[in-house]
Formats: C-alpha cells, sequence, structure tokens
C-alpha cells in the first residue's frame, strides 16, 4: 500500500471575534508588538498629517532643492543628470546621498540604468516630502525660491551633504520648515543647542511637551508615541535611517543612555496622565503605566518592560520609530539652524 | 506548502466532549480563545484541561480563563528541564479521537509572529486513553512522548520505560534499506531544523559514523557562530555539516518548528524518517544518545522513502529562503550541555522565567510568596551565567498597583492580600557583561494560583444569540464569514434579528461532523437551566422543545 505523505500545516490564528471574552475588552499581550501599539495610537497617520514635508529617509536637506518650483520662463532642470553630478563632485562621501547603493556603478551597470535607479530613489525618498515643502502651507516665499533654484542651476555640489556652513540659503530653508509646523519647530529649537546632541535635545524636549502651552493636543500625542515607544519597547531613535530602504545592510543596535530613557520613560508617565485622548482604553492606560512603573521601580540599567530585539523586527522595526517623522524633522531643523 | 493554511480551530472541527492541551508557555487571550472554540464554545470548569509549565502563564487583565481548566506543572528536580509539549487531543463522541501535534506554543508570539507546523492524526480510542494518562499523569520515566503515525492516523507510542530521550525513540524505530543491511556501512544522513541548540546534540548526530552528515537550520548566524566554534579544531566534523540561515527576503526570519528528517544513506531505494514535534536540538530537548530524557516533550515520527525525505527538507524550510553559513573561523566557549539560543528576548525571558519560577514558592492557604534557595544560584544560558539580581513581588486589584515587597536574604516572604493579583518581577543580569548581547533580563511571573474567582460575565441578547448562533456555525458565521452579522438581516441597525436560527441548526443536524453540538444545543435551548440562553428570546425555548418533539433528535 503507497504511503501518503503527511499533511503538515504552517499555523494560523484563528479569527477570535466570536469569543466572549470577559469585560477586559483588550489583549494585553498584545503590546508585545510595537506595531500594534501604533496602529492602535494611530500615529501614523497624524505625523503624515503634522509633518507630511518630512519624509523617514529624508537625510540631506539639499535634496529638497532640487525639485523648486519652475519660473514660467525658467528652463527646466534635469533631475537625473544632477543627481549623477553630486555624486560625483561628492565621491569621497560615497556612502551618502540616494545614489549610494550604486556604488561601483562604473563598473558594473550601464549608465541609463544606474541613473534611472538613482532618479528612482530620490523620487520614492524625496518626491513626496518636497512636493509638500515648497506647495504645502503658506505660500513659499519668492527669495527662496530664487536660490534654491541659483543654487541649483550653478551646479557646485561640493558641499551637497556638508552640514556645518550656515549660509543664507540654509536660514531661508530653515524659516520655511519653521513655517509650515511652526508649534512643534518653535518646542524643539527651545530645547536643543545648535552644537549639542540632537537625541539628547529631543528628549528634552519631550519631557517638557507635557506641559508646554504652546503646543496643542496633536503635538503633544505625537511627543508621547515618541517617548512611549523607546520607554516601553527599548526601539531607541537617536540615528538617521537609511535613503535607500531596500538595503539589507544590518545596522548595529542603537542605544541610549540610562539617564534619557528614564526621562522618557517618566514623560511617557506624564503624558498619560495628562492626555485627554490618548486613544487607548482606561484598561489599556493602566496596563502600560503599571509596565513603565515596574521597569522605572527597577533599580540598575532601565530596561523597557517589552524589549523589541532586531530578531523579533520581522523587517518593520526600524519603521516604527521612522513612521513618526518626528527625529527626522529635528535632524533638518538642526542641520539648517544658524551655528552662531 | 499551501497558500491557504487552515487554522487550528479548523484542523480540529468536531465535536468535542473534552479537550486536552499542552503547552510551555499559555498566553491567556488567545489560548482562552482557541481552547473556547475547540471546546465547542463552552467555558464549562470540566470542558478543557491545560497542562502547561508554571512559569509559562501570561494572564490577561484581570483573568479569562477558569481557573478549573489550569494545571501548572512545577517541574520537579534537575534545573533546566522544561515541560514542553505542545498537543491539542479532543475526546469526541465517535469512534476516532481528534489530536494535533504542533510546534506553537498557546501563545502570541508563535501564532502571530512566529513560523509554527502542525499536524492533525485521528486517534483510536485506546491511543487516546494512554496519551490522556500521559497528558494528566506527567511520567517522570516517560517523558519523551513519540507516536509513530502512518497515513493520517496515529498507528502507536513508542514505549519508553527506561525514560529513552527523543532522538534514542527515534533511533530505534529507523528502518534501514537492503544495501545498508547488506554492506554494514552506515552513512546516516540528517536534516535538523531548530531555533535552540546544544553542541552536544550535533555531536551525537554525526558521531555515530564518520560518513554521517548534517544539513543544520539555524534562526540566526550568532547560534551557528557558537554551535560551530565549539568544533573549531575539528576540521572533518566541521566539512560534514552544511549550516543555513532562514531568512523571510533580506531580514531574518522568525521560527519557531523543530523538524528531523533522517535517511540511511544516499543510495537509490534509501529509506527514510521525519520527525515533527517539540523537541529542540539540544541536550535536553532531543537528548543525548546516551542518557535519559531530560524535558517533557512530544512528537509524531512517520517511516518513508525519496519522498518523505524531499518532503523533510520542504517541511525544514518552511518556505524561507536558506542562506549557507560560512564555517566559523574564531572558537566559541559553548560547553556541551549549553542550549544556544537566538539572541531573542522573548526566548530569554522564557528561558529566565522558567528558572524564576524555582525562585518561589507560593503558599495558597497562607497566601504568602516566598523566595527559595534557588535565587541565590546562578544559571547558564547561551554560553553565560545568569544570576537573580532583583526579586519583587507587586499587587494588582481594581483600583491598585502597588509593590509590596523586594524579597531579599533578609526578608524572604511576603503575604499577598485578599483580591489582589500578585505578580513577581524578576531582574537577571548575565555574567560576563557584554555589550554586543542582551545581558539584563527582566521577567514577569503572574501568581495566578491566588488569583481572585474570575468576575461574573453579564450575558445579554447580543451575547446569548451569538453563543447560538456560534455553535452552529461551521465557521462562515461571523464579521469575516458568509451570512453576515448578527444585525445583517433586520433593517434597522440598533435592533439584534432575533429569529430561531433554523437554518444553521438544520445544517448543523445535518451534518454528521455537527450534528452531536446541534442536538446537545437544542437541549439545551429547550431544557436546560444554562444561565448563557437565559437571555434568549422566550419562544426560542418553546421552539426548541416543538423541535425535539417533531423531529425526535435528543443531545443526550
Amino acid at each position: 500500500m503507497a504511503i501518503t505523505l503527511p499533511e503538515i500545516h504552517r499555523v494560523c490564528a484563528p479569527s477570535l471575534d466570536q469569543v466572549p471574552f470577559r469585560d477586559e475588552g483588550f489583549d494585553p499581550n498584545s503590546f508585545r508588538d510595537p506595531q500594534h501599539l501604533r496602529d492602535a495610537l494611530e500615529v501614523q497617520p497624524l505625523a503624515q498629517t503634522l509633518l507630511p514635508f518630512v519624509d523617514t529617509r529624508t537625510r540631506h536637506w539639499r535634496y529638497y532643492l532640487l525639485q523648486v518650483p519652475t519660473n514660467a520662463r525658467g528652463r527646466p532642470l534635469s533631475m537625473p543628470s544632477r543627481l549623477i553630478k553630486i555624486l560625483k563632485q561628492t565621491k569621497n562621501e560615497t556612502i551618502a546621498g540616494v545614489g549610494r547603493r550604486a556604488n561601483g556603478w562604473k563598473k558594473a551597470s550601464p549608465k541609463p540604468r544606474i541613473v534611472k535607479r538613482i532618479n528612482d530613489n530620490y523620487q520614492r525618498t524625496y518626491g513626496t516630502a518636497a512636493k509638500e515643502f515648497w506647495y504645502g502651507g503658506p505660500n513659499t516665499s519668492i527669495k527662496l525660491r530664487k536660490a534654491a533654484r541659483r543654487y541649483v542651476l550653478q551646479g557646485e555640489y561640493s558641499d551637497f551633504f556638508a552640514n556645518n556652513t550656515s549660509s543664507q540659503l540654509s536660514r531661508m530653508f530653515h524659516a520655511r520648515l519653521q513655517s509650515l509646523s511652526p508649534n512643534l519647530a518653535k518646542h524643539i529649537l527651545k530645547h536643543t543647542r545648535p552644537d549639542g546632541d540632537l537625541y539628547d535635545g529631543l528628549a528634552l524636549a519631550t519631557s517638557k511637551a507635557p506641559n508646554s502651552k504652546s503646543l496643542n493636543e496633536n503635538d503633544r500625542l505625537l511627543f508621547f508615541c515618541w517617548a512611549l515607544f523607546q520607554a516601553f519597547y527599548g526601539l531607541i531613535d537617536n540615528k538617521p535611517y537609511a535613503e535607500d530602504e531596500s538595503t539589507d545592510e544590518e545596522e548595529p543596535e542603537p542605544i541610549s543612555d540610562d539617564d534619557t530613557l528614564r526621562k522618557l520613560a517618566e514623560a511617557a508617565l506624564t503624558f498619560l496622565e495628562k492626555l485627554k485622548s490618548p486613544r487607548l482604553k482606561r484598561a489599556q492606560i493602566q496596563t502600560i503605566k503599571r509596565q513603565i512603573k515596574s521597569s522605572l521601580a527597577m533599580k540598575g540599567t532601565y530596561q523597557a518592560p517589552n524589549l523589541v530585539t532586531r530578531h523579533k523586527s520581522d523587517g518593520t522595526r526600524r519603521r516604527i520609530m521612522a513612521s513618526m517623522r518626528l527625529f527626522a524633522f529635528a535632524r533638518l531643523l538642526q542641520d539648517t539652524r544658524s551655528k552662531k | 506548502m499551501r497558500k491557504h493554511q487552515p487554522t487550528i480551530v479548523d484542523l480540529l472541527r468536531v465535536d468535542s466532549r473534552r479537550v486536552w492541551a499542552t503547552s510551555y508557555t499559555v498566553d491567556e487571550w488567545l489560548a482562552y480563545g482557541l481552547l473556547w472554540l475547540i471546546a465547542g464554545n463552552t467555558d464549562s470548569d470540566n470542558a478543557v484541561t491545560l497542562s502547561f509549565h508554571r512559569s509559562g502563564f501570561r494572564r490577561a487583565g484581570s483573568g479569562q480563563m477558569p481557573r478549573p481548566w489550569l494545571k501548572p506543572f512545577d517541574v520537579p528536580g534537575a534545573e533546566r528541564s522544561v515541560y514542553h509539549p505542545k498537543l491539542v487531543l479532543i475526546e469526541t463522541a465517535s469512534e476516532k479521537d481528534a489530536f494535533t501535534v504542533s510546534t506553537a506554543n498557546l501563545a502570541d508570539d508563535d501564532f502571530k509572529r512566529s513560523r509554527n507546523l502542525i499536524v492533525k492524526l485521528d486517534l483510536s480510542k485506546s491511543l487516546s486513553h494512554k496519551i490522556r494518562d500521559w497528558i494528566k499523569g506527567r511520567p517522570l520515566q516517560h517523558r519523551a512522548l513519540c507516536l509513530l503515525a502512518k497515513n493520517g492516523s496515529c498507528i502507536n507510542i513508542l514505549p519508553a520505560p527506561e525514560n529513552l530521550s527523543t532522538l534514542q525513540q527515534i533511533n530505534q524505530c529507523f528502518v534501514r534499506c537492503k544495501k545498508c543491511s547488506r554492506t554494514g556501512v552506515i552513512s546516516d544522513q540528517w536534516i535538523v531544523a531548530s531555533p535552540i541548540w546544544s553542541p552536544g546534540t550535533v555531536r551525537e548526530l554525526l558521531n555515530k559514523s564518520s560518513n554521517a552528515k548534517l544539513e543544520a537550520y539555524f534562526r540566526t548566524s550568532e547560534v551557528w557562530k557558537q554551535i560551530g566554534g565549539t568544533f573549531h579544531k575539528d576540521k572533518m566534523l566541521l566539512a560534514r555539516i552544511d549550516a543555513f540561515e532562514l531568512r523571510d527576503g533580506n531580514d531574518p526570519a522568525r521560527w519557531h518548528h523543530k523538524v528531523v528528517g533522517w535517511r540511511c544513506c544516499n543510495r537509490p531505494g534509501f529509506q527514510s524518517a521525519l520527525y515533527l514535534g517539540s523537541a529542540n536540538a539540544t541536550t535536553f530537548g532531543l537528548g543525548a544518545a546516551e542518557g535519559s530524557a531530560k524535558n517533557w516533550e512530544a512528537g509524531v515520527i512517520w517511516l518513508g522513502t525519496k519522498d518523505l525525505w524531499d518532503r523533510a527538507r520542504n517541511v525544514a524550510r518552511i518556505g524561507y529562503k536558506a542562506r549557507k553559513l560560512a564555517r566559523p573561523t574564531e572558537p566559541s566557549s559553548a560547553k556541551d550541555t549549553d542550549e544556544i539560543v537566538p539572541d531573542d528576548i522573548d526566548d530569554l525571558k522564557r528561558h529566565c522565567s522558567t528558572y524564576g519560577a524555582k525562585c518561589l514558592r507560593i503558599n495558597r492557604a497562607s497566601r504568602s510568596v516566598t523566595r527559595t534557595s534557588k535565587a541565590y544560584k546562578k544559571f547558564r544560558i547561551s554560553g553565560k551565567d545568569w544570576q537573580v539580581h532583583r526579586l519583587e513581588i507587586y499587587a494588582e486589584s481594581s483600583s491598585n498597583y502597588k509593590r509590596l515587597a523586594r524579597l531579599t536574604a533578609g526578608k524572604r516572604s511576603v503575604l499577598v492580600p485578599a483580591e489582589a493579583r500578585a505578580t513577581a518581577m524578576i531582574s537577571f543580569v548575565a555574567h560576563p557583561i557584554s555589550k554586543n548581547s542582551i545581558s539584563t533580563v527582566l521577567v514577569d511571573i503572574d501568581l495566578f494560583e491566588l488569583d481572585p474567582p474570575l468576575p461574573k460575565r453579564h450575558e445579554t441578547l447580543d451575547s446569548s444569540i451569538t453563543a447560538v448562533l456560534t455553535a452552529l456555525s461551521d465557521g462562515t458565521w461571523g464579521p469575516t464569514g458568509g451570512l453576515g452579522t448578527l444585525r445583517a438581516r433586520t433593517r434597522h441597525p440598533s435592533i439584534p434579528d432575533i429569529r430561531f436560527p433554523f437554518r444553521q441548526l438544520f445544517a448543523a443536524l445535518n451534518n454528521e461532523n455537527r450534528r452531536y453540538v446541534g442536538e446537545r444545543l437544542l437541549e439545551r435551548i429547550a431544557h436546560g437551566d444554562d444561565q448563557k440562553f437565559d437571555k434568549l428570546p422566550h419562544f426560542w425555548r418553546r421552539i426548541a422543545q416543538g423541535t425535539i418533539k417533531s423531529t425526535g433528535v435528543t443531545g443526550r
């Protein structure tokens, strides 16, 4: 008699919608998944509304300039050739920019394909954000448009990835950024120093946010989420994300010092007390509070109650914090602010 | 692998009289939901018996599962042994009982974030009795339960009176091909996929003959570095291992299955075997060829030929891409019996909480929690020594959450107030502390033994109708199903549909597999004093009584 092969299936979770759970109304174990909590708090759409002109991967402010609106009489700017020019003029910094994945392109691939790839990367990363920067919010100043156009047309891109220069163009860019989200920008700038550590400054701004009068409820909610995800999951948001998300390089785990994490945990607790609509049920808030309080109560190095490590990520972990856009926005502000 | 995988509830859609389940860890919310569905939508106290490792229970809020269901097992003796089987057995009214062997615990992580495998088998009543006894008794002398299966049915339980390990039992049931038997040359080939490994097990698999080969699947390359590093000097042995890491596209994949494939040689007509179960490739899991079983494990073995060998590779890869790993260049300090865990906080937490539960003694009568002498000793995970750093007891009631005490050498015991739910919070520290890997772990252990009685569930018209319809459904009823929602057939959204469910009832009565459920439910609506159905419209009871009279069905 022929032997049939065993029918082995992959384990799938059934729908539990029909199950009459007791009055708790939520599964506390689901909080171990940061994506679940992020969706429950609706952080991603909030960040998209508050900071549409910042993308999670926008690291270099001068890339925004390439999409400056053309005047009626101005000649159109050819994007691909300028992107190649940037890479050529900054070849000592091949690690930076949207073309970094094309390292060694001269030998490996035909030029048109590389050009298309770089252009696609650029459009994917900066396309929407740059459009919002120029067309969203109050009207862009004519001066900024002219200065940006002049910079792009001149083709002198050797300082493209440098942040240590303070020019009139960067000041105008900075002013535009501020005007797009004045409350958030003002609060962040107030607590970050031009030469100081951005992450520490942002953590300080977060800890002051619950009592800030200049921030509205949505701004505070964004700060709350930024603090909560770091204190609750240990997802440290202190480094820029890769412009090209398709990279398969495994980056080392970002780390934060103990004091900063404790500060963020305390800020998250304060937010939970003060926020009017934190989009969580009472039982959920109690659970989060209890877990954070327990971690704070433990002496020694602070450990997030639901620490998420790299291997648990399934590829989504690095995008959780990035989707809040707060660090990206603060970095752009920092890079373009006057150093004096 | 099929694209549309059935869920465990689909696999076990039979008329249940009682459910027997085992798991290492239990997430209460998910476990209650699953068992409620599998048990035929009931939460009566004797509907389910759930056996699990005592430290593995994670409470859901103020509790969901009837406490009589819970049968925690405080593993005696050796510190590192765990109760690890993942079985579900359903006692039915028909000739055969339904049974699943899986690699997933009744936990969120295994069901939602990791890939796992499950197989359904039919059991004769006598085998079912033996397995029930094994679940109830948790014998010290037959820890590794290995079943032999053929054509979708379990045909035998391998006897293990001397407490043979899983690997020993697998070895015993091998049948070699004629050529192997004639020549006497042993050249075993193995395929092993396991998230946790011990160097000793690799040695066991390969030391049987100088020709043996191993195709090993690791969750991360770091595990392979530690395992391969122990054979750093033995190049001949390393050359016989093909190591792979399973990847989900460019990301490291998260999987949890344990598969062992074997063939006697690579000549045409070779014989093969496949094991699927709970045993990791560790000295405590699969076990050593010499010595007794350490963990309580359960798995199923199939015997076959070439097709089964090919299947074993597919099953081991579980739909992921396999990336070949290079031989490690540096030696590792891992010992033969060390369990090398992926540097994953969840796995580390599971291991630490197993040890943490042994640091506590609970006295239900006096409602006290005491720190035991184990809390002062070191234990070993992933090649590091770990020790309890801090042990605190917290109490939670409906309005309050506070720390009761920190248990130290000076203060070893604390009383938990009545009506409070207690949780132990233990922090562990590793030595030596490393910057590149996790060195501190914080675990919560729910002391559910001291939980106050669960709050009563409020029955409403909606919930009563839902309970009836869910019991009668064949899985299509519900928000995602074909029959629409509770209110779908009424014009007004706030008025529930209270018509008697003739359609679903007769669909159940006419289905051989659902008939028992239909009959029993009809009986309960007609004559039962079930509190759940008190809220149903009164005319439902009269209709049910009339239906029984006219059709002659009985739920007894």
